[in-house]
């Protein structure tokens, strides 16, 4: 009766992960399937948006740098007159 | 019921790769890791699966693949001569049939560990091939650790789908993978992008680090603990409060021990005294043996050569208890054991030069995701994060592999062959990215993506624009 019992249990089991493994499984194909980056990426791309976003740092940070300088300017150029 | 809904999902992705054709070698994967045509009884028997899923992945790759960034690597030649030699050495076998059987499925296993880096040349891919990997074998280790939690667990008692010793459904080969694949679970617990890593997905994946954890209990391997150990030793490596990691591990351990059963107890004590028990002692005269059959025979005898080997040994048989234990030394005579190590195995199937390539494989592969680890660490850009943890992931379950390997003859094992396929993979695309022509974009930023030069090359870059 008890190993019965067991057996059965076990079976559960089995379903239960073959079930959970098996769902997670068919739902991370079907978002391969839509995805457009599974059968090309496009390595240069990357490299240029990575490119793209320091420069946008980059464009900030000197233009900051410029500000500062054109005010040190000016004033030296005050004083200069 | 299970077999027929094992058949339907089986049939689902074969339509899921119709439409993308690398679903195919994801379907291969999920095959020869799971073999549902083992756990099923009628429909899932009466077509030759894996063949048909190795023969879609291939015909899939071969005519909608681009092959613009296919590269043959120094490692994919390796695992070419170790086929070749291993072909070689199987035509003078002195035991034909069962070397043939071993033959059938290696050679399948090293071609398709060779063919699958030619496959996984994006990101995605790369991550769908851990992820089919780590999901199938999740299968297994989440109803072996359900089974063991709720009392089921025992040596040679832990039920799991199929039931023949095969694979990965043997105890010791199955607690190595377990522990090996827990680094590849936590990071997708942080850098996967299929499942982007929201609580439910750092949820499952911590729960299934868990379940990993059980199976050393449940199989009672101790193969698996000493696995664990070395895991435990490869994590100071990344964690930043050393001393507090090791606190908690040695709490966690304390606490998990009222719950351990007492024959696990038992089984782990054998541990240290190899003298103990019969398999242990059995293991070292075998050794022995094939230490010197290499030594006659240096080009190795072929698949199964063990099934040659006879010894004597003298194994400790203790009689009484407490103060009247008595130990008496009796003689036993064995033949035809297994190499009970990859290591010999390889040693004494394929000899000298069959070892040479095998374990330059091996080491090449921990020495490549090493570099990997060493050169995308500090790198921030977008894109550029994965790489490094990913290569640590894969290096860690290589070396609870190699270590888990001194005591199992699991020198093919297909999924370890499927890891070096996804070490190569991952090599070749790092390098890629870094190859010239991209790293021409790279070259005015350092390591961390900020602009080397400054204004002044951002000038000179606007003015050629």
């Amino acid at each position: 009766m008890q190993v019965r019992r067991r057996s059965r249990l076990h079976a559960m089991i089995d379903y239960f992960a073959l079930a959970l493994t098996h769902g997670l499984l068919l739902v991370g194909l079907l978002r391969l399937l839509t995805h457009e980056k599974l059968d090309h990426e496009n390595v240069k791309t990357l490299a240029q948006t990575d490119a793209a976003q320091n420069d946008t740092a980059d464009t900030a940070k000197s233009s900051e740098t410029k500000t500062v300088r054109t005010g040190k300017d000016r004033s030296q150029h005050r004083k200069r007159g | 019921m299970l077999d027929a809904a094992l058949f339907l999902f089986v049939l689902a992705i074969f339509a899921l790769g119709v439409r993308r054709p690398f679903i195919w070698v994801l379907l291969y994967l999920y095959i020869d890791i799971l073999s549902p045509q083992k756990i099923g009884w009628g429909l899932m028997q009466m077509f030759p699966l894996s063949l048909i899923a190795f023969c879609a992945a291939f015909g899939g790759w071969l005519m909608t693949d681009t092959k613009k960034d296919v590269r043959f690597t120094f490692r994919q030649g390796l695992l070419v001569v170790l086929l070749l030699w291993c072909f070689y050495t199987l035509q003078g076998s002195p035991f034909p049939e069962p070397a043939q059987e071993k033959w059938d499925w290696v050679w399948k296993a090293m071609f398709f560990a060779i063919f699958l880096p030619f496959t996984l040349m994006t990101r995605l891919r790369l991550e769908a091939a851990a992820m089919t990997m780590v999901l199938t074998v999740g299968a297994i280790i989440i109803s072996a650790s359900m089974k063991t939690a709720l009392g089921g667990g025992g040596y040679e008692q832990l039920y799991f789908f199929v039931n023949d010793n095969s694979g990965l459904y043997e105890s010791s080969t199955l607690s190595t993978v377990a522990i090996g694949i827990i680094p590849l679970v936590l990071w997708f617990s942080r850098h996967g992008t299929i499942f982007a890593p929201d609580w439910r997905v750092k949820l499952f994946c911590y729960a299934l680090v868990f379940a990993c954890l059980m199976i050393p209990v449940g199989t009672e391997a101790r193969t698996g603990l000493v696995c664990i150990a070395v895991l435990a030793v490869l994590a100071l490596r990344d964690v930043k409060r050393r001393a507090l990691f090791l606190l908690a591990g040695g709490l966690l351990g304390m606490m998990a021990i009222p719950f351990l059963p007492q024959s696990y107890f038992e089984r782990m004590s054998t541990i240290s005294s190899h003298d103990g028990d019969q398999s242990a002692s059995t293991r070292v005269a075998v050794w022995e043996w094939t230490w010197d059959y290499v030594a006659e025979n240096p080009r190795g005898g072929g698949f199964d050569i063990y099934r040659a080997n006879k010894f004597t040994y003298r194994m400790p048989e203790r009689t009484g208890e407490g103060n009247t234990q008595s130990i008496e030394y009796k003689e036993v005579v064995d033949e035809g054991r297994a190499f009970h190590s990859a290591y010999f195995e390889v040693l004494g199937e394929q000899g000298y030069l069959g070892f040479l390539v095998w374990i330059w494989l091996q080491l090449l592969g921990l020495w490549h995701m090493e570099r990997i680890r060493r050169k995308w660490r500090k790198r921030t850009g977008e894109g550029e994060r994965w790489q490094a943890p990913f290569a640590t992931a894969l290096q860690y379950a290589h070396i609870i592999y190699l270590v888990g390997a001194l005591f199992q003859g699991i020198a093919y094992q297909p999924f370890i062959m499927m890891l070096i396929g996804l070490q190569i993979a991952l090599h070749v695309y790092c390098k890629r990215l870094d190859s010239p022509q991209n790293k021409g974009i790279r070259s005015t930023r350092g390591p961390s993506g900020a602009r080397k030069g400054g204004p002044a090359v951002a000038a000179r870059e606007a003015a050629l624009r």
